[in-house]
């Protein structure tokens, strides 16, 4: 059977990275076999799982409850993950050597846009295949959009395309664009002028030696596409319980709905767990301090409880409001922790809150394919 | 010392996402709006927060009155290059059939370090932009980018030089690099948590910044919470008598007042920590009691934010 895939999706900052884990660990401790994987370039997750250093291949997090679950984590580097596709797709080493050796390649590597998000649909496609995960879970990479991830590899695709390399030599065959072809000495004349003929004859180059992966490179990311906008995948909305926070992860949603990926749901991080107690405490007269320095802790005591309440009351407020804005988004609140998780047993305290095992065998309705 | 003392024309603030860029850039704003100053506060990434906070509706690349002397945009690397292309072939349909094409785009947004130059130019272009003969703008606050990648921004000029070695791009990068590389027209304004794990990214930070360390003004540590009235031997003096045969709430109470304590302990550990690796001012703003951050509450921040000592 192959996996289900879940895309961890939302703005910087939101804690999508220990969502991600502690919905991993969750699948896992209850018997799945999971993989995380995490394109964070500030190693948040190695932390969180309690890995001194991720590399790009995958590694055993030993579950502390022990039991037929797995849990692996993997750690996407942009540029080592580049050379091993390199590799792996030119169709003879002689090619591979004559890309990683062009300039542009070693200055584009690790800075090429869209590259992150490639390596993750490319890698995501083969633990798919795999069969040997039930569940990947992916912590994607925080944007201004949540369109971006999905877009991204095509974007990729579509500038190693060799439709491009043929614009960049032979401009008046640029199929669909006669006219301007006509009228203008060429795109690439035009393009020289923008940014430096020398510049075009570079780029020119590049996309020339890279050519010929990029079919193959394409046809990956196209297979990618159709992977996360089918009924495999279904993504989670991370965000914080702020009213501005909660419209921008709804925007997401609507964003992810139209590019044709299923929303599972969403989950409000960080929200503060109401006191049991309404009324404040009855606390001691006196104490073993003097009567003014026990008054100030009794002060703080106090005002501590008064806090707790007030921030309870306005995540609240907030959940509320997201439920009359989207009242058919599944919301889960995932409780504040004193200490930021950083550890396994920390993480697992997340666990009773994020979307249990069953949540994974209903498949949530697939939107209609973007136009 | 205080924030109102930075005189630099143009302040980048830089920190991971989540941290409050958008909500410091703004009160850094409104602060210089308070001096008298015609100011931009620029969001970047084509994100569009900024608006909202003042009850308006974003009008994206183009450039909005907020109130008197504050206006604001929404730095998209797609328009500046446009705008750049129509500078360059001065001729606007020629530019839409170019950005329009399906071959432009994904070049656009594959050329390496293109998006974060392009954005850097379009600060670069509204300092140079005057009206009579005067600067348009005496301040930019520019709000970073969310994913947090502030040395790859930083060095994207030089990037860009590196990989074009010559023609108007190079030149642009160059002019660009110029202005955003000079510390004293270019301030950087580090924004992190008392966490930490932000605390370590900003050290990360710090570290990456190289010879643009200098150009860092003030590490700002949003979010502090407030000092408790009582000091840890206190309370761990009166922590057992509390305790005795105390009923839940009681208990409950007392948890919560010792994770104030606790939570406070490491934010003084936090601060010490960036005191001790950071050679620039550190400036706590403090937590804002509401979640839904308003106008008023934003002109507080401002105000705390303005006359904080940065000793």
């Amino acid at each position: 059977m192959s996996a289900v895939v879940v895309l961890c999706c939302g703005a910087g900052g939101v804690g999508k990275t220990t969502v991600s884990a502690a919905l991993a660990l969750r699948w896992a401790a209850a018997g799945r076999r999971v993989m995380v994987v995490t394109i964070d370039p500030a190693r948040r997750l190695a932390d969180s799982l309690g890995l001194g250093d991720m590399s790009s291949t995958p590694v055993n997090v030993p579950l502390p409850s022990g039991g037929p679950g797995r849990l692996d984590a993997l750690m996407l580097d942009a540029t080592r993950s580049w050379d091993a596709l390199v590799e792996r797709l030119a169709p003879t080493p002689e090619v591979a050597r004559r890309v990683m050796e062009h300039r542009y390649y070693r200055i584009a590597r690790a800075r090429l846009g869209g590259s992150h998000e490639y390596m993750a649909h490319d890698v995501v496609l083969q633990l798919w295949h795999g069969g040997r995960y039930d569940v990947v879970v992916v912590d994607t990479p925080p944007t201004s959009h949540a369109s971006e991830f999905l877009r991204a590899p095509g974007r990729l695709g579509a500038l190693l395309d060799e439709g491009l390399l043929r614009v960049l030599r032979m401009p008046s065959e640029a199929a669909g664009w006669p006219g301007l072809a006509r009228v203008s000495e060429g795109l690439g004349q035009v393009l020289g002028l923008l940014a430096g003929h020398r510049t075009i004859e570079d780029i020119s180059g590049f996309v020339g030696a890279f050519g010929q992966l990029s079919s193959r490179l394409l046809r990956r990311a196209q297979r990618a596409q159709r992977l996360l906008r089918g009924p495999a995948t279904r993504a989670l909305l991370v965000t914080t319980p702020t009213p501005a926070a909660c419209d921008r992860a709804l925007g997401f949603a609507e964003e992810l709905r139209e590019h044709g990926v299923a929303v599972g749901g969403l989950i409000i991080n960080r929200t503060h767990p109401a006191p049991a107690s309404a009324t404040p405490p009855s606390l001691p007269q006196r104490g073993p301090l003097p009567a003014e320095r026990w008054a100030a802790v009794c002060g703080a005591i106090e005002q501590a409880h008064a806090r707790q309440r007030h921030a309870a009351d306005e995540d609240q407020r907030v959940v509320d409001r997201v439920e009359q804005t989207a009242p058919s988004l599944t919301r889960f609140c995932v409780p504040l922790l004193p200490v930021a998780p950083c550890d396994l047993p920390s993480l697992s305290q997340l666990g009773p809150h994020l979307p249990q095992p069953e949540w994974l065998t209903v498949s949530p309705p697939t939107p209609p394919p973007p136009r | 010392m205080t924030m109102s003392t930075i005189d630099r024309r143009i302040i980048l603030v830089l920190g991971k996402g989540g941290v409050g860029k958008t909500t410091v850039a703004t009160a850094l704003a409104l602060g210089a709006v308070d001096q008298g100053l015609r100011v931009l506060v620029a969001e970047t990434c084509g994100s569009t927060q900024i608006p909202a906070l003042f009850g308006m509706r974003s009008q994206g690349y183009r450039s909005m009155k907020l109130r008197p002397g504050l206006h604001t945009m929404s730095i998209t690397a797609h328009e500046t290059l446009a705008d750049y292309a129509t500078g360059v072939l001065k001729i606007e349909r020629l530019v839409r059939m170019l950005f329009e094409s399906r071959f432009v785009a994904p070049l656009v947004d594959g050329v390496p370090g293109l998006h974060d130059v392009m954005q850097l130019g379009a600060v670069f272009e509204q300092s140079r932009r005057a009206t009579h003969g005067m600067a348009r703008w005496d301040r930019i606050v520019v709000d970073g980018p969310a994913t947090g990648h502030g040395r790859t921004l930083l060095d994207s000029p030089r990037s860009m030089m590196e990989v074009t070695r010559s023609g108007p791009l190079y030149d642009g990068a160059r002019q660009v690099h110029a202005v955003l590389s000079d510390r004293h027209t270019t301030g950087l304004v580090l924004v992190t948590l008392a966490e930490e794990l932000a605390v370590r990214e900003t050290l990360e930070l710090w570290e990456s910044l190289a010879q643009a360390r200098a150009q860092v003004v003030a590490c700002v540590l949003n979010q502090a919470i407030a000092e408790p009235p009582i000091t840890a031997t206190e309370w761990a003096q009166a922590r057992d008598a509390l305790l005795a045969d105390a009923d839940e709430p009681r208990r409950e109470a007392v948890a919560l007042a010792q994770a104030w304590l606790d939570q406070h302990a490491r934010q003084q550990r936090a601060q010490r920590r960036l005191r001790e690796a950071l050679s620039v001012p550190i400036v706590a703003l403090p937590r804002c009691p509401t979640s839904a951050l308003g106008l008023d509450a934003l002109e507080a921040l401002a105000d705390s934010l303005w006359e904080a000592p940065v000793a």
